[in-house]
């Protein structure tokens, strides 16, 4: 039996659908979340007769009309796969609107179970649904759930409501609008709209008895006053990335790490002792420097990680993303994005590739293209390692270190966003509407979930790609190209290092034109925690974070001086590293959403010529003010940055006279 | 008669027209409860953002869409509504 | 070539064997991507053209 669940964004389907299958999918308190169908058996405990059983989570729809594409994935799957009953999941402290969609699903002939999810929520407001009669005007069950509970939830009658609505193969009435008929129309359409919303008004008024108005100003709304005012909406926000910064890297992160390293330590230190000197040192390195020592390395920003993404997920529960998306609403209309843009990027913060993907809510083209190919620029969680290294061995664990990348990556996006409107010439506006969520206070389990879910994809990550790579690094850093050892003091004649010097050279502008810095970039395009990784085998150096003492890469000043770059160079790197192409992966998938070969290979361009641009900037003006001369290799830099520049800027000067021509700058669309 | 972004704070006003001509913005605008007939009112207005409640919940739109959506006040409203009869 | 070397051989085999058979195993399983905690945000045909498979099949 197929069983559709469908229902408004933000109305709890997907925490719905996991707590009636068991599995953990990913959700927000705030609209959007899904994007792509998910489909799974309903768990055991709520299906005694163990009947075949298959729930589809849909992404949210306010109506069988589509207006974004992930409520027209909605309506697809209901319209064309035919499920056998369809679980309504309406939001009951806003019945009338969940209601509306709930008369276009009774149409379409197939059982409908209503869901009265948040019941919860509504005792608290003190406004009460009389379900009988609820069930009595829409011809269906009604069953009050409450899925955020684990007991005593409404979700065993749901499912058996459910089953013995799919079995009895009865045709769905619809109470709307009596028998459906074949419209076409557009002012039968609209007739019919206004039928329906005349029957909810009327079902609502029979059912619902409210205590407060909903016009009435509530201290959520005094909140939001302050969290997404005009000017203090932007520090507000820093400061909470600054919070979780120092809660992850400062003092809770090193906290733990230093424990976790201690093992790694003991692990080198036994194997080290158990090889003794009878070992082929080409073997023992590595087995030690290359798989534990580079696998350790990354390893060893786990627990900074888990605490980071735990504060997150805890983050992303409250509600206060919605709000972001407000703030950032008028930065982006200034550079022809929009509010909807923010999501793509809030999710891209865990993996760039959903974030990209995430996209395709953007209905309007230039959008979403731009969004895609500007999307990787926040730094995902793979480049967290890269951030918590450099802010270790440079910068004293500052948590400005990680803030500042966070909102440099906004900047960059908005600088990028305005470079790609003036190339199209499409300046095309598009209206933003959002809908703001409940605050509510974050699940501590859900947040400890996704931290774990997380934490053991990084170790896996770690211990597959991260391990082979780290191995064949080794590799190529031990033999010379007639596969003979390289010689004591003579690392330059590895393979490794004579495929990756070239690149090296490039660098020189940048302040990092060491061959061990662009090997480990170069890695970095297979997954970005390579970054780290191979640093840590061209270096040998077994850990980034010292467990003698407390703070995280204690031995800073001692790594640094290893690297052989100063800070300046070591903020030009991190900066180069997050801010260039990302991981293939994630190009891959840029590929699928750009749908064109022409914005593919433009953005790859871009965030090859942005990430040198930045880098370049950083390091010979920070050298500069620190020093007082110019860096190394300024003037054939300074060729380069002009060149990317200069071309941008002919592209821009190129596309605005090409619209000006076919006359595009004015039009408003979506 | 005016606009929403004209609009007082707290008021509650009645929307008369979505005066826009994209079909599907003034349709999904129909979903969420905002439609000819219908109760609305600005919450705050944050920057060129105003906060508004149709039905029980609370959007954030912008200025160009709080533009399109025509308003009246309640007198306007039921005046308008004798005047049909 | 002493004992050790051939135990550490051994072992760094086993390690990079278990590896590679662990990505292996995942791409048999479905899982594309792996090490990667966002499938859950990740429709299926995404997941696919990562993998470089079935790319673009997707209707907008």
């Amino acid at each position: 039996m197929k069983i559709a669940l469908a229902g408004n964004p933000n109305s709890g389907k997907t925490t719905l659908f996991n707590a009636i299958t068991g599995k953990l999918e990913q959700v927000g308190n705030w609209a959007g979340v899904t994007v792509e169908k998910k489909e799974a058996r309903v768990k055991a405990s709520l299906n005694p007769r163990n009947e075949n059983l298959i729930v589809a989570d849909l992404p949210g729809a306010y109506s069988m009309s589509p207006y974004t594409s992930e409520e027209s994935i909605t309506k697809d799957f209901v319209q064309n796969e035919h499920p056998d009953v369809i679980i309504n999941i309406v939001d009951s402290t806003n019945l009338s609107r969940g209601l509306y969609f709930t008369t276009q699903l009774l149409e379409l002939g197939i059982p409908v179970i209503v869901a009265l999810n948040k019941c919860d929520l509504l005792e608290k407001k003190g406004n009460t649904i009389d379900i009988t009669a609820l069930s009595d005007a829409l011809k269906c069950p009604v069953i009050s759930t409450v899925s955020t509970k684990s007991s005593n939830n409404g979700l065993p009658e749901l499912i058996e409501a459910v089953v013995t609505a799919g079995k009895s193969g009865k045709k769905q009435l619809a109470p709307a609008l009596g028998r459906a008929r074949k419209i076409s129309t557009k002012d039968e359409f609209e007739r019919n709209d206004k039928k329906r919303y005349a029957f909810v008004n009327e079902v609502v008024t029979e059912v619902e008895r409210r205590k407060v108005s909903s016009d009435k100003q509530t201290v959520q709304d005094r909140v939001d006053r302050v969290v997404a005012h005009k000017w203090l909406g932007i520090p507000i926000f820093a400061v909470i990335v600054y919070v979780i910064f120092s809660i992850s890297q400062s003092w809770v992160g090193p906290w733990i790490a230093d424990t976790f390293v201690g093992w790694i330590d003991l692990l080198y230190a036994q194997v080290s002792t158990l090889l003794g000197d009878n070992v082929n040192p080409v073997l023992g390195t590595l087995l030690l420097d290359g798989i534990i020592g580079g696998v350790g390395a990354v390893i060893g920003f786990l627990p900074l990680i888990m605490v980071l993404f735990f504060c997150m997920a805890l983050l992303e529960d409250c509600g206060y993303m919605a709000r972001v998306a407000v703030i950032m609403d008028r930065f982006f209309k200034l550079v022809g994005l929009s509010g909807r843009s923010i999501i793509p990027m809030i999710v891209g913060t865990g993996c760039g590739i959903p974030g990209v993907m995430a996209t395709r809510t953007i209905k309007a083209e230039r959008q979403r293209r731009t969004t895609a190919m500007l999307t990787t620029f926040m730094p995902c969680g793979a480049k967290l390692p890269i951030i918590a290294l450099f802010a270790g061995v440079f910068f004293g664990d500052n948590s400005w270190v990680g803030t500042s990348m966070y909102f440099l990556g906004i900047f960059i996006i908005i600088i990028g966003a305005l470079i790609v409107r003036r190339i199209t010439g499409d300046y095309s506006r598009s209206f933003f509407i959002m809908e703001l969520p409940e605050y509510r206070f974050p699940s501590l389990k859900r947040a400890a979930i996704s931290m774990l879910t997380r934490a053991k994809a990084f170790i896996i990550k770690a211990g597959t790609i991260i391990l082979i790579c780290n191995a064949v690094v080794q590799i190529l850093q031990t033999f010379d190209w007639n596969f003979r050892v390289v010689a004591e003091g003579a690392p330059d004649s590895s393979i490794l290092a004579s495929l990756a010097s070239p690149v090296a050279f490039l660098f020189i502008p940048l302040g990092f034109g060491l061959w061990q810095f662009a090997a480990a970039a170069i890695t970095g395009f297979i997954a970005k925690e390579n970054v780290v990784g191979t640093l840590a085998v061209c270096f040998a150096i077994t850990n980034f974070i010292d467990t003698d003492e407390l703070a995280l890469v204690g031995s800073g000043t001692d790594v640094s001086s290893v690297f052989g770059i100063g800070a300046v160079a070591g903020l030009s790197y991190l900066i180069f590293n997050l801010f260039t192409p990302p991981c293939f992966a994630a190009i891959g998938a840029m590929n699928s959403e750009l749908e064109s070969r022409k914005w593919l290979w433009g953005a790859i361009g871009f965030q090859m010529g942005m990430g040198y641009t930045a880098a370049f900037l950083v390091y010979q003006i920070g050298t500069l003010l620190t020093e007082g001369t110019l860096g190394k290799g300024f003037v054939g830099g300074l060729i380069a940055v002009a060149i990317i520049v200069g071309y941008v800027v002919y592209l821009m000067r190129k596309g605005t006279r090409d619209a000006r021509i076919h006359g595009g700058l004015q039009s408003v669309k979506l | 008669m005016t606009s929403l972004a004209k609009g007082k704070l707290n008021t509650p006003y009645i929307v008369d027209a979505v005066a826009t001509d994209q079909e599907d913005i003034r349709k999904f605008l129909f979903t969420l409860g905002c439609y000819p007939g219908e109760k609305i009112m600005i919450i705050s207005k944050l920057g060129s953002n105003y906060i508004i409640s149709i039905k029980d919940a609370r959007y954030s739109i912008d200025s160009d869409l709080a533009n399109s959506i025509i308003i009246a006040d309640r007198m306007e409203a039921s005046a308008k509504k004798l005047g049909r009869f | 070539m002493s004992t050790v070397d051939i135990v550490v051989i051994a072992v760094i085999a086993a390690i990079v064997s278990l590896a590679v058979y662990k990505i292996v195993r995942d791409k048999k399983n479905g899982v594309k991507c792996t090490g990667c905690s966002e499938c859950n945000l990740c429709p299926a045909d995404v997941q696919n053209t990562v993998m470089g498979k079935a790319a673009n099949k997707r209707k907008r």
